[in-house]
């Protein structure tokens, strides 16, 4: 009887690890399964990172091209968002040559039609340095736009400002101030 | 020994700061605006565009106005709107200016005023040369002196040799006593004149 009885209690005592060991093994390999999908994801939202990239890039009416050299291109968010490491940049209006510059990094949002540049930014147009750390072209309006300061470097004098607007061109820059840095030209 | 050596060395050093912070201050050449426009002109010389709050400090002068446009090439400032200028020991305010930076020749026009120590003046035009202190009124020219007040078309301020020269139907009063004449020269601080060209004075009494 006793015996009997012992048995039935290791069946029971089995089946139950069989079953704690069957539920365990489930949400193992739930889990697992979840991390391996979002491994997958972002692997596929950071696949196919490029290197030595030559871009063209053009205005709304096609007169300026800006050829974008980048080390490392990559692309994230289906495609919506592409960044660059280390680039540099060459302006031409009607095939000729306007400006040169680079920038440290690049970040293309294509749904915003914004392209960002960060950085030690430096932009040379005929005997003039622009210097900054941001710059944001619109695509949607062709305006540059940079803030965190900005310096102006001609031969004759030295502009700085908080901010700075130009026309993609950059034959006309708007330097603007606040209310404690006023914009300032120094004549050297 | 050592004592008087630290105090010769603290003498020096003290001259040399003062020297190079003088240097400094002569040596400022800026120009300040809430909005300031960069851009080539059609030669392709460099234009910049001051938009309010314009305060331009350049060689001990101190200018200020509601807008101001530099070119480069001509090395000209030309202010427009409450132009206000600081100098030295007098200040000048008009509607627009003038200022040729290589020069150091200022011309302004409409509304022009001029205020030192012992002199006040106005008329349309003013042409001021920094080089050598000489003062032009120019149009319905009105100059006042502690004593002497009168009115010409045209006055030069002699700064340096605290001289006034009156031409053209110059008209006015000194301590009371009107003058006409075509030509006066104004001496000491308005304490004398002299008339030339068609010369009348009218003594007032002082009954």
């Amino acid at each position: 009887m006793y015996l009997k009885n012992k048995r039935k209690l290791i069946l029971i005592f089995l089946m139950i690890i069989i079953l704690i060991a069957g539920i365990s093994l489930t949400i193992y390999y739930e889990i697992n399964k979840d991390e391996e999908t979002v491994v997958e994801r972002e692997q596929q939202d950071q696949q196919e990172y490029l290197t030595q990239i030559d871009l063209e890039l053009f205005n709304n009416d096609k007169t300026i091209k800006w050829n974008v050299n980048s080390e490392k291109l990559t692309r994230e968010n289906n495609g919506s968002i592409y960044k660059m490491d280390i680039l540099e940049f060459t302006a031409f209006e009607n095939e000729e040559l306007i400006y040169t510059g680079r920038g440290d990094k690049a970040n293309y949002n294509k749904n915003k039609e914004l392209f960002s540049f960060t950085g030690d930014i430096n932009i040379n147009r005929d005997d003039s340095i622009l210097q900054t750390n941001q710059i944001v072209w619109n695509r949607k309006n062709d305006i540059i736009k940079g803030e965190g300061g900005v310096r102006f470097e001609t031969s004759r004098f030295v502009i700085t400002s908080e901010k700075f607007s130009a026309p993609l061109s950059l034959n006309k820059i708007e330097f603007i101030g606040n209310e404690d840095a006023k914009a300032k030209v120094e004549w050297r | 020994m050592n004592k008087l050596f630290q105090k010769k060395t603290a003498i020096i050093l003290f001259i040399i700061i003062l020297f190079l912070f003088n240097i400094n201050v002569l040596a400022q050449k800026n120009l300040t605006a809430d909005k300031l426009t960069f851009k080539k002109s059609e030669e392709g010389t460099n234009i910049i565009e001051a938009n309010n709050n314009v305060k331009l400090i350049y060689n001990e002068i101190t200018i200020t106005g509601d807008y101001a446009l530099y070119k480069q090439a001509e090395e000209l400032i030309n202010f427009d709107g409450n132009v206000n200028i600081t100098m030295e020991n007098k200040n000048l305010k008009g509607n627009h200016l003038k200022y040729n930076l290589n020069e150091e020749r200022l011309n302004m026009n409409e509304n022009v005023q001029i205020s030192a120590e012992d002199i006040k003046g106005n008329s349309n035009k003013l042409s001021y040369n920094r080089n050598n202190n000489i003062i032009e009124l120019t149009g319905k020219a009105h100059i006042e002196y502690e004593n002497l007040k009168a009115d010409a078309d045209k006055i030069v301020i002699y700064e340096n040799e605290d001289r006034a020269v009156l031409t053209g139907n110059v008209s006015g009063t000194q301590n009371g006593n009107e003058f006409q004449a075509e030509q006066i020269e104004i001496f000491d601080r308005g304490n004398r004149i002299e008339m030339q060209g068609n010369a009348q004075l009218n003594i007032i009494s002082e009954e």
